[in-house]
C-alpha cells in the first residue's frame, strides 16, 4: 500500500521522516497531521517516534537506518540521542557518528543488507555503517550524483532510482543490491527520490503531489500490493512448509 | 668527486634514502635554523605531487561493456563472472579510486596501472574519503593552497649543504640536537619511529620502520603496528573536555556528561592498554613523535606504569600543524618529518642575512616576483624537475618581506636604495600596512618626512610624516605624562601611608581604652541605674559607634558591658516600689545573691523570666515594659496577671 501525505505544505516527506522495517521517525510539526498519518498506518506494528536532530526537523535527511540500527550525525544533541535510544526497540543500535558529511540521509542509501554510500565518506564511518547497520557497503554514484541517499530509495523488495540512470547502470546496481530497480520519479516529476518518498517492506509514503502513475510504479516496484507485515510472515511460512514437505 | 656526485640521487624524497657516504660528507650550515621558504614548499609540493596517481603513465581504459553479463563495473570498465566477484571489486581500492576519478571527470585507470602506482609508493589511504581535503597533493593546486602548505611547514629546521654546494634542510627534531653529528647517527639508527597523536577524543598511533628490508628506496615506511581510537569526550557545542569542565567545581548530571565521563575513562584505558602492548616497539624506537597537549597526554605520560616518560630524550614534538588524528595522518606526519627539503638561498634570505653584498642589494632594490625567481632558480639548478610544478602565485616585494619581519636596517636600506613603498603585494597591501611593529612604521614615516615628494604616500598608505620636531614633541609629551603619572603614584602612596599611620594610632588608643574599660563600665552602670531608658539607649548608641570605630575589639568587652548594664537595671528594679511579682522576684534575687559569691555574677545569673522564673542565661529574652520573659507565652500570661 502506498499513502500520499504532506508535511506542512511540503511534498518532500522523505526530508521529515525516516521509515524502516522496525521503526519510524517523524519530525515535530506544527500540527499532528503528519505524525497521525504514520501512526494510523504503522502504530500497530512498529514504534512511530517524533524526534528532531540537531534542533531541526530534518529527521529523514540527517539520519539513516534500517531494521538493525540508526546512525545519527555528530550535530545531534545528547538529549535527542537519548530520546531516540529510549523510544526505539532494544535491538536497534543507535549510534552517533563523527562524519564530516553530516546529512547522512543524503549520503547513504540502504536496505537491511546493502548500503550505497557517498564516495567521500570516511573509512572509519564506512566501518561503522557496516557494523551498526549490518550491511555490505559500496561506494557508488547514481547517475553521476554522489548523493546516493537523495537519488535512490530502496527496500529489501525493490528500489526506485534517479530517472536519468542509464539501463547499464541500473542493471549493475540491481546486480549489486540484488533487488529489482526502476528509474522513476515521485511528486509529479521530482528526481529526488529519497526526499520524495519513504518506504519499507510493506508500506510506502509519498508526497501529496505524486501522480497516480507514479504511485502505481511505487507500489509495483516495492511490491506493496496486498503487502502487510503479516503477509511477509505468511509467505515465509508457506515457503518453509513447502520446502519441508 | 664529480663522478660520485652524478651517481647519487639528485633529489631524494626522504632522509632515510640518502646514501651513507653522502651523509658522512654533509655539513651543517652556519645559519642553522631555516624557516620554510616558498621554494622549499614548491619542492615539497612537487615531491608530494607524486603521491597522487600521476596522469601521464596511466594507460587509459575506455569502458567496454558487453551485453551478455550484468555483473559489470562501468566505472572501471570491467566484467565479472559472478556476483561475489563483483561485490569484492566494488569494495576494492581500485574501484574507489576510479569512482573518485570519474567524479573529477578524469578517465578511469586500469588495474595494472593502479597496482603500479601503488608500488611507486602510493598510499591506498589517499583514495579513502578521509584524505579528501589534502588539496596540496593535487598537481593542479592553486597558489592559495600552496600558501596554506607553506604555513603548515613553517618550523625549526636545520640547514645542511654537501660538498657540491647543494643546500637542503631537515626538521630539527629529526636531525637531533647536534646537527653536525646528527646525520651520522641517523645512519646508525634503527629507523623505527613511533608517532602518537591524541586530540579531542581521537587517538592515532603507529609504528613505522624506515629501514625494513622490504622497503625499497622512495617508498613510504613500513607500518609495523597502528591503532586508532575515537571516543565522544568533547562537550558538544560548548567545547572542551568533560573532565576539564568538572574540574571547575560544577557538578553536571546530564545524560551527555555521564556518557562523556564514561568515554573519557574508556579512552584513557584503551590508550594505556595499547601502549602497554606496544612496550616492545616503544623500547626499540629511535624517536617518539608525540602530539598530545594537556589532558590528552595524561594516558601517555602519567601513571605508575607510564609507557613513555616525558624526560626521555627520544620524545619529540611535531613541529608543524597536524590534522585530526587518523592513521593516514600519522603516515603523513612520518613522511613529512622524514622529508629532505632542498633549497637555494632565495631573495628573501638575502634580505634576511645581513650580508650586504652589492649584487644582493641590487636584487633587493628591484622588487622581484619571489615565486618567479624561485622557479628560475629551480629550473637553473635542476632542469630535470617536472614542469608541472605548481605556480606559486604569491607576490611580495622585498620591502614587504623586510617590513613584515621587522628588520629595521633592511627597511631603511631598501628605502634609501629607492624601493617603492607604494607597491602592493598579491593581497593588495602596501609595505607600510604589513609592518611588523611600530618601529618599522616609524621608519616609513620618517622617510616620508625626509623625502616628502619622492612617492605618493597616500598610495603607500602612510598616514603622516614623522619629523624630528614631532618626535621631540612626542618625547616631551611622554615625559610630561610620565611625570604626572609618577607624581600621582607618589601622592597615592603617601596617602596610603598616612591612612595606615592613623589606623595604627586609633588601634593603640583602643587598646588603652580597653584597659580602662572595667572601671569606667562600673561607673557607667551606676549612671545607667539613675538614668532613664533613653539614657541607656544613648549609651548603647555610643557603644555602637565605638564598636564601629575599632574593628579589632574583643567580644568579651562587649559581653561584659551588657552584663553590667543588665545588673544595673536589675538593681534599679529591685529598688523600685513593691509589686507582687517584683517582690517575689526581689526575694528570688536575694536568694541568688546569697548563693552567688560576687554581686555581679549573682546579678547576671539571677536574670530570670518574670512569669515562670526560668533562668534566662544563655537564651534571648523577650522584653515588655521592664520585664523579661523566656517565651511569648510567659509574656502573655504575665500581662494578664498585671492587668488583673
Amino acid at each position: 500500500m502506498a499513502v500520499r501525505l504532506q508535511f506542512e505544505n511540503s511534498n518532500d516527506i522523505g526530508v521529515f521522516a525516516n521509515l524502516t522495517n522496525s521503526y519510524c521517525l517523524t519530525a515535530f510539526g506544527g500540527s499532528e497531521n503528519f505524525y497521525s498519518v504514520f501512526e494510523a498506518e504503522l502504530a500497530d506494528h512498529i514504534p512511530v517516534v517524533k524526534a528532531c536532530v540537531a534542533g531541526t526537523s530534518l529527521v529523514g535527511r540527517m539520519t539513516v537506518g534500517n531494521k538493525n540500527g540508526l546512525l545519527m550525525p555528530n550535530s545531534t544533541t545528547d538529549q535527542e540521542l537519548m530520546h531516540i535510544k529510549n523510544s526505539l526497540p532494544d535491538n536497534v543500535v543507535v549510534q552517533r557518528i563523527d562524519e564530516r558529511l553530516s546529512a547522512l540521509g543524503n549520503c547513504i542509501s540502504c536496505n537491511d543488507y546493502v548500503a550505497l554510500i557517498h564516495p567521500d565518506i570516511d573509512r572509519e564511518t564506512e566501518e561503522i555503517i557496516a557494523d551498526v547497520l549490518g550491511v555490505e557497503v559500496f561506494r557508488q554514484t547514481i547517475a553521476g550524483n554522489v548523493l546516493t541517499g537523495s537519488y535512490a530509495a530502496f527496500t529489501n523488495q525493490g528500489g526506485l532510482v534517479h530517472p536519468q540512470t542509464s539501463i547499464e547502470d541500473l542493471d549493475e546496481l540491481a546486480s549489486l543490491l540484488q533487488v529489482p530497480l526502476v528509474a522513476g520519479t515521485v511528486n509529479r516529476g521530482s528526481d529526488v527520490i529519497g526526499a520524495g518518498l519513504v518506504a519499507n517492506d510493506w508500506i510506502a509514503f509519498c508526497g501529496l503531489d505524486t501522480t497516480a502513475t507514479e504511485l502505481q510504479v511505487v507500489e509495483s516496484v516495492y511490491k506493496l500490493r496486498n503487502a502487510q507485515p503479516s503477509q511477509i510472515v505468511d509467505e515465509m511460512r508457506n515457503s518453509l512448509i513447502d520446502s519441508m514437505m | 668527486m664529480k663522478t660520485e656526485k652524478s651517481r647519487e640521487p639528485k633529489r631524494t624524497r626522504w632522509i632515510f634514502d640518502l646514501p651513507k657516504q653522502y651523509l658522512d660528507r654533509v655539513r651543517a650550515d652556519d645559519s642553522t635554523i631555516h624557516e620554510a621558504t616558498v621554494d622549499d614548499v614548491a619542492s615539497f609540493v612537487e615531491t608530494n605531487a607524486t603521491t597522487t596517481v600521476p596522469d601521464t603513465p596511466v594507460s587509459e581504459v575506455t569502458p567496454e561493456i558487453s551485453e551478455e553479463g550484468t555483473f559489470t563495473c562501468h566505472t572501471c570498465g570491467t566484467q565479472f563472472d559472478g556476483s561475489d566477484e563483483q561485490r569484492v571489486h566494488f569494495k576494492s581500492d581500485w574501484h574507489r579510486l576510479n569512482v573518485r576519478r570519474k567524479l573529477s571527470r578524469r578517465p578511469p585507470i586500469s588495474e595494472s596501472a593502479f597496482e603500479a602506482s601503488l608500488e611507486e609508493g602510493d598510499e591506498v589511504s589517499s583514495i579513502s574519503g578521509s584524505d579528501e581535503d589534502d588539496d596540496v597533493e593535487q598537481p593542479t593546486g592553486s597558489g592559495k593552497q600552496s600558501v596554506r602548505g607553506n604555513e603548515q611547514l613553517k618550523g625549526p629546521r636545520v640547514g645542511f649543504s654537501d660538498a657540491d654546494g647543494v643546500h637542503f634542510s631537515l626538521w630539527k627534531c629529526v636531525s637531533g640536537p647536534d646537527p653536525s653529528s646528527g646525520l651520522q647517527s641517523l645512519t646508525q639508527a634503527k629507523g623505527i619511529w613511533v608517532i602518537l597523536l591524541a586530540n579531542g577524543g581521537h587517538f592515532a598511533g603507529a609504528v613505522f620502520d624506515w629501514k625494513a628490508s622490504q622497503r625499497k628506496a622512495g617508498m613510504p615506511p613500513i607500518v609495523l603496528a597502528h591503532r586508532t581510537f575515537h571516543r565522544y569526550v568533547i562537550r558538544a557545542k560548548a567545547g572542551g573536555r568533560q573532565s576539564t569542565k568538572d574540574g571547575t567545581g560544577k557538578t553536571i548530571k546530564s545524560a551527555g556528561s555521564m556518557l562523556r565521563r564514561h568515554n573519557e575513562a574508556a579512552l584513557e584505558r584503551e590508550i594505556r592498554e595499547l601502549l602497554e602492548n606496544w612496550r616492545e616497539h616503544l623500547a626499540k624506537a629511535d624517536l617518539l613523535f608525540i602530539h598530545a597537549k594537556g589532558v590528552n597526554g595524561v594516558p601517555i605520560f602519567t601513571g605508575d606504569k607510564a609507557a613513555v616518560r616525558k624526560e626521555d630524550p627520544r620524545v619529540q614534538g611535531i613541529p608543524f600543524a597536524t590534522r585530526r588524528p587518523t592513521h593516514s595522518e600519522t603516515q603523513r606526519v612520518a613522511q613529512t618529518l622524514a622529508t629532505v627539503f632542498y633549497s637555494q638561498p632565495s631573495a628573501e634570505e638575502a634580505v634576511e642575512g645581513k650580508a650586504a653584498e652589492p649584487e644582493a642589494a641590487a636584487t633587493a632594490a628591484s622588487a622581484v616576483r619571489v615565486a618567479a625567481s624561485a622557479e628560475a632558480v629551480k629550473t637553473e639548478s635542476a632542469p630535470e624537475t617536472q614542469t608541472s610544478a605548481p605556480q606559486v602565485d604569491e607576490f611580495r616585494s622585498d620591502l614587504h618581506v623586510a617590513s613584515t619581519k621587522g628588520d629595521l636596517e633592511a627597511v631603511t636600506r631598501l628605502l634609501n636604495d629607492g624601493a617603492d613603498p607604494c607597491e602592493k603585494d598579491s593581497r593588495l597591501r602596501t609595505p607600510y600596512t604589513v609592518a611588523g611593529n611600530k618601529a618599522v612604521r616609524d621608519i616609513f614615516r620618517r622617510y616620508m618626512a625626509s623625502n616628502p615628494d619622492q612617492w605618493d604616500y597616500s598610495a603607500a598608505q602612510i598616514p603622516s610624516a614623522l619629523t624630528e620636531d614631532m618626535e621631540q614633541e612626542q618625547a616631551l609629551k611622554k615625559a610630561e605624562k610620565d611625570a604626572i603619572k609618577k607624581a600621582k603614584e607618589k601622592e597615592r602612596k603617601k596617602a596610603k601611608k598616612q591612612r595606615e599611620k592613623e589606623e595604627k594610632a586609633a588601634e593603640s588608643a583602643e587598646v588603652e581604652k580597653d584597659a580602662q574599660e572595667p572601671t569606667s563600665a562600673a561607673n557607667a552602670s551606676v549612671a545607667a541605674a539613675c538614668t532613664t531608658k533613653g539614657g541607656a539607649g544613648a549609651q548603647l548608641a555610643r557603644l555602637r559607634s565605638a564598636k564601629k570605630e575599632r574593628e579589632a575589639k574583643s567580644n568579651r568587652a562587649v559581653d561584659r558591658e551588657r552584663e553590667l548594664r543588665a545588673a544595673a537595671a536589675e538593681r534599679r528594679m529591685a529598688g523600685m516600689s513593691n509589686g507582687a511579682p517584683r517582690k517575689s522576684r526581689s526575694s528570688r534575687q536575694n536568694v541568688i545573691s546569697k548563693g552567688g559569691s560576687s554581686g555581679e555574677d549573682g546579678a547576671y545569673g539571677g536574670e530570670r523570666c518574670d512569669a515562670c522564673g526560668l533562668s534566662l542565661a544563655g537564651r534571648t529574652a523577650f522584653h515588655r515594659l521592664n520585664f523579661a520573659y523566656c517565651t511569648t507565652v510567659c509574656v502573655r500570661e504575665h500581662k494578664q496577671v498585671l492587668e488583673s
